[in-house]
Parts: structure tokens; sequence; C-alpha cells
């Protein structure tokens, strides 16, 4: 054995190195137990808050069904028809941008003349 | 006695009683050590299994067709319970229920358990565990939910109560949507509390199916389906609608809705005069039979062999090819038939995919029925030329009626998303053949039987259909049963749709042009104005009032 070693192993053997090598041992012992409390109250922590999870995640999932379920098209149908008075739009409302529609052909003679004068004007104007 | 022997004495005196205990450590601590700590450890950990929530369906959009919630499951161990009389009460204020229906519940149940309810949220489930009723376990469990109601059911279909698919595509992707459970490990203190909870064994969620459906385009099928369907009084009906240049189908309606049966893949019916593009077409792409070519169909009536004659509608004389199928003549399509010959007339029937699965992914895809070149007589050839006697599924029609939409090409019908390209399957005919095809069924909306299908400012082409069905009594063609459907596609300039509507046996009216083109022409005008489709018949375009 090394001689450092045992003069080591001679002081510790001293009355107030025992004391020393009492307290530095229950120190220890406490804090193993002050760690196994501590991870029985996060590990009971954890769990709580792994339920609060699963509640609002529960309550999510519920909201977004909601949601969803309001948004399927025969309940956007139903309260367009029913409560706004909605009917559904006609192909005719579609209108190509930037290019103008054709007109309308005039009902009576009269109509035709005024609208055929009416494109002598413009065709004037250009 | 020496000391060395009264020493031996005094220690075997104290050691000897501890002999029995050493043994007894020994066999605890080196024999039975793997079975006691097990033991020890079941006191303390108990392995859990999470059930993994099925994977979500969703339309083309991300809007969520079906999804999967946690819910629990309330049970009675009826060994630990013999009357539950005294426990309804409570039992009922914990489980939302009424005290007499638990009663019922559990007398229902089975030998060992009873199932007292199944569809317990988060909070509720918490509520009854706190409450501590000894013979009363809470077990996890999913239920699907379907957030449109019965949007697209016949589509895909339903989850049995073991959380596996039955029909639908709920059943067909079954191992593709559901989840595989997760195991944990829990740690529990004296009370039964959890100290602590680690993964043994994961398993990835299931990624979220996507389908071509389009939940809107479902919706206003479904709708002009079932408003006519009503109307007419009609026993079944189906509506499709495919994107011609991919095969995807936007949407797929049936009539009655039921989550367990899909007629549109899975039931045939007779198509009558939607059959005839298949006749039309092999004479145009042979060259048997050009625009200007008449054929005349005998004024109405015709005996094509001793025994069998073959009516029109209406008299008709000669006939082009565009007039057979404005007018829809049988004769001039029975006539067409022969001129093709059995051998090329079943070439592009195959062709077209009529007599084979499409190979959806919905289960029980039927394959029709197509005569085969030994059974195509005379008879038989004509009468497939006007399609009798031919079985062909709406899935079948719409995807041939693509076919002519996009130039010639038959794409396999695609309903899930999967990122890849779609499927073509084969050339049926040249580009040019559908081509002159296609305005010969714009004839038919503009001035032939499909008028009532057809919308101001757009180009439309497509075909009525009415057909005779059998009356299963007699087995004969009946004569107050019909087949009534319209098959097109449009705009005709530029194919986006192609519909297919089919009602069966509907009542006060029976022509395809009077039941189904009207459903056609709803379905199309809902869908132009909710994709903004200008008119591609600028000329009839009214002006802005």
């Amino acid at each position: 054995m090394p001689t450092r070693l045992k003069e080591l192993l001679k002081s510790m053997a001293s009355p107030s190195r025992r004391t020393f090598r009492v307290v530095l041992l229950s120190l220890g012992v406490l804090a193993l137990a002050w760690q196994h409390i501590e991870a029985t109250r996060l590990g009971y922590q954890v769990e709580a808050a792994r339920h609060r999870v699963q509640a609002l995640s529960d309550r999510l999932d519920a909201v977004q069904m909601t949601l969803q379920t309001s948004l399927s098209p025969a309940q956007l149908a139903l309260r367009a028809r029913t409560r706004l008075g909605m009917r559904p739009a006609s192909p005719d409302v579609i209108r190509v941008l930037g290019r103008p529609a054709a007109p309308r052909p005039a009902s009576s003679l009269f109509l035709r003349w005024i609208s055929s004068a009416r494109r002598e004007l413009l065709a004037l104007d250009t | 006695m020496g000391t060395r022997s009264r020493l031996f004495l005094s220690s075997a005196l104290v050691l000897l009683p501890l002999l029995p205990l050493t043994v007894r450590l020994a066999r605890l601590q080196v024999f039975e050590h793997k079975s006691l700590e097990l033991k020890a450890s079941d006191e303390f950990s108990r392995d859990s299994v999470e059930v993994v929530p099925r994977a979500d369906i969703l339309d083309r959009n991300g809007n969520v067709l079906a999804q999967s919630l946690p819910v629990w499951i309330a049970f009675a161990d009826k060994r630990m319970i013999r009357d539950i009389r005294p426990l309804a009460g409570k039992l009922a204020r914990l489980l939302n229920l009424p005290a007499e229906e638990i009663v019922r519940r559990y007398e229902r149940g089975g030998r060992r358990t009873a199932e007292l309810r199944r569809d317990l949220d988060y909070a509720q489930s918490q509520a009854l565990a706190r409450a501590k009723i000894a013979g009363i376990g809470i077990e996890s469990s999913q239920r699907r939910f379907y957030p449109n109601g019965d949007l697209g059911r016949a589509l895909l279909g339903r989850v049995g109560s073991d959380g596996r698919g039955i029909s639908g595509i709920e059943l067909s992707l079954n191992s593709r949507l559901s989840g595989r459970p997760r195991l944990y490990k829990l740690i529990r203190d004296g009370t039964g509390k959890i100290v602590a909870r680690s993964l043994v064994k994961d398993s990835p969620e299931p990624q979220a199916l996507t389908l071509t459906i389009d939940r809107n385009f479902q919706f206003i099928a479904e709708e002009a389906l079932a408003d006519a369907g009503k109307r007419f009084k009609a026993t079944r009906g189906v509506a499709a609608i495919q994107d011609p240049l991919t095969g995807e189908l936007l949407a797929l309606a049936s009539y009655p809705i039921s989550p367990l049966n899909n007629p549109a893949v899975q039931d045939v019916y007779e198509p009558g005069s939607t059959f005839k593009i298949v006749a039309a077409a092999a004479a145009l792409d042979q060259g048997v039979i050009d625009e200007k070519q008449t054929i005349f169909c005998e004024n109405g009536t015709w005996s094509i062999a001793p025994g069998t004659t073959i009516h029109d509608h209406e008299p008709e004389g000669a006939l082009t090819l565009a007039g057979i199928l404005q007018h829809s003549s049988n004769i001039g399509a029975a006539k067409l038939g022969e001129r093709l010959g059995p051998e090329r007339f079943y070439r592009y029937a195959r062709a077209f995919g009529f007599g084979g699965k499409t190979g959806v992914d919905l289960p029980g895809e039927t394959a029709g029925e197509l005569r085969g070149l030994p059974q195509l007589t005379r008879v038989a050839l004509g009468a497939s030329s006007y399609g009798y006697g031919v079985a062909v599924s709406a899935l079948q029609m719409v995807d041939a009626y693509s076919a002519i939409a996009n130039g010639g090409l038959l794409y396999a019908p695609k309903l899930i998303e999967d990122g890849e390209p779609p499927a073509r399957l084969r050339r049926v005919a040249s580009a040019d053949t559908m081509r002159r095809l296609s305005l010969m069924l714009e004839g038919v909306v503009d001035k032939g039987t499909g008028q009532s299908a057809g919308i101001p400012g757009y180009r439309i082409a497509g075909k009525t259909g009415t057909a005779r069905r059998i009356d299963p009594k007699t087995h004969r063609y009946s004569t107050h049963q019909y087949n009534a459907s319209f098959v097109g596609f449009l705009p005709a300039s530029r194919p986006r749709w192609t519909i297919l509507v089919v009602l069966e046996n509907p009542r006060g009216a029976y022509y395809g042009a009077e039941v189904a083109a009207p459903v056609f022409a709803r379905i199309a005008r809902q869908l132009l104005v909710l994709d903004g489709i200008a008119p591609d018949k600028p000329q009839t375009v009214a002006a802005a009032p």
C-alpha cells in the first residue's frame, strides 16, 4: 500500500475525522432520501400535468369537431338558406374580367335601334 | 470440556436456530428470486396499453371527413357486483344516464362484464375513476366521428365497435388507417397513484389519408341526387364527378345513403343509350362511318332476326352518326354494331374499360358484365350496341366518358391523393376520333335528347340513357320500370368535369332526358359557379343588368 494512502487512512481514523465521516455519510443518505422523495413528488406533478394535457386535448378535439360540423356544407347551406335567405347562384353571374360581356340582344325594334345607334356612337368614339 | 469445545457449543447453540432462517433466505433469494421479483414488481408497476387513434380522412382541400377521438368505456365486473340496483343512482349521475338504463344495460351485458357506457369523455372518465366504485372499471377506446354527417358515407364506410373498418374506405384501407397500440410501464405507489410512466413500445400515429374527393362537390352531387330521388321516388341513384384529365374522383354520391353499400362501384345497371358511345367511337376510329354518311333507321321498327324486333322511341329515316346519337336511335346503333362486327365492337368495349374492374380503392368492386366474343351473336351484338345485354358500374361509365373528354386516354379512377401521377391505362381511340365524337355529343345537348342538360353560355357534351329494367318476378324486361341516366362533360371546349347521374326505377317520368339530365344540369351549374368557370359560348352570354 502506498505510504500516502496509509497516512490518509490513519488521519481519518482520528476522532474528528470519524465524526466528519459519519456526518458525510448521513448527508449522503439524506440526499438520497430527498432525491427519492423529490422524484416521487415530481412524478405526481408530471402525472397531474399529463391529466390536464389530456383534458385540454379532449376539449380541443371536441371544439374542433364542433367547428368542422358547423363548417360542413350541409350546415352552411341550411343556415345560408334559412337564416340569410340565400339561394344558389346561377352561372349567368360569372363575368370574365378584362373581357367585356356581349350585349343582350334587344327585345323590341325600338330597343334594337337604340342599341345599334349606341354601338355606332361608340365606334365613332374609338 | 476445554475452552475451545465450550466456544464451539455456545456458537452452535446461537447459530443453530438461525439455520432454518438461512435456508429460507437462500430459497427466497436464490431459488425463487425471479418469480418473487416479478410478483413484487407487479405490485408497484403495471403495463398500460394506449390506443393510438385511427388516421383522419381528409378531402382534397384538407377538410376532415372522418376523425377518431379518444373515448372511455365504463363497464361493470359482474363477479364483483352481483346486483347493480344499489349503485344505479350514483352511477346515473356519473355516467349521465337514467338509473333504469344502467340496470337494463347491466342485465343485457355478458356473463362476466357489462358495458354501461362506451362514449365517456375524459372529464367523465376521471370523475368515475375518482369515485372508486368497486367493480366498476374504465377502459380507453376510440370513436369514429364523421363531422359532415352522412356526407360521403357510402364512400367512407363504417368502423365496427372493435375499431376496424367494415365497409367503404374504412375497410379497403383499414391497415393504412389503423394505429398500433403503445405500451407503457406504470410505476405506482402504495395507494395505486401513478408515480412514473415509461414508454416500452412506441408506435407512430398513422398519417392522415387525403382523398381526391372535394367536400363541396360531394355535397352538391348528394343534394341534387337526393332531391331528384325523392321527387321521382327512385329506388336508388348514383352521381359521380370525375376530373377527366387525371381520373381523380371529385364526388361519388349515392341515394339513399348507406355506409354499408356503395352502388357506384358495387352495383351494375343496364346502361341503355349512354353505351352507344362504344359503337360510335369504334365506327369513327375504324373508318366504318364518317360524319356525312347515313344509316337508314327503318322508320322506327326493324326485325334484326326472326322473332326479334328493335324499336326506336320515334320513327326515324336516314340518320348520320350525329343524328343517331341526337335522336338516340337504337336501330341506328344496332346497324352500326353490325357494320363493326363482334370483334371490333368487343375490343373497343374492353378498351373503354367495360367488363373489367377499374381498380379503385373501394371494396367489392364489380367488373360488370360484357358478353364475350362467342356470345356476341347478331342479336346480342345489336342489343349491346345500344346498351342492352350489358351491365356496367357507374364508375366504369364515368371513366369511359372521361376518355372521350380528354381526347382518348383511359385513366384509372383515382380516389387517394398520394402524390403519384395519374395512372394512364391505355389509349382507347385516336384524339381526332374523340374530338369528332365529342362534337356529336355536344349536338345531343344542343339539339337532341339531352337539351335539359344544357346551360346557357356553356358547351356541354353528353348522352341520355333510358333502359328498361328486368322485372325480378317475370325475369323479362319490364314495361314500367326503367333506369334513367345522363353522362356528360363540360365545358366541352376544355373539359374539367365528367358528370354521371343514374336513377333507378323513377316514378312519374322515366326518360333520362326528363329525370337524369336536369340533375346533371343542376350539379354542373353549381360547379361552374363554385369554380368561377367562364362561359365558353361567348355569343350567348347575357349582358350584366
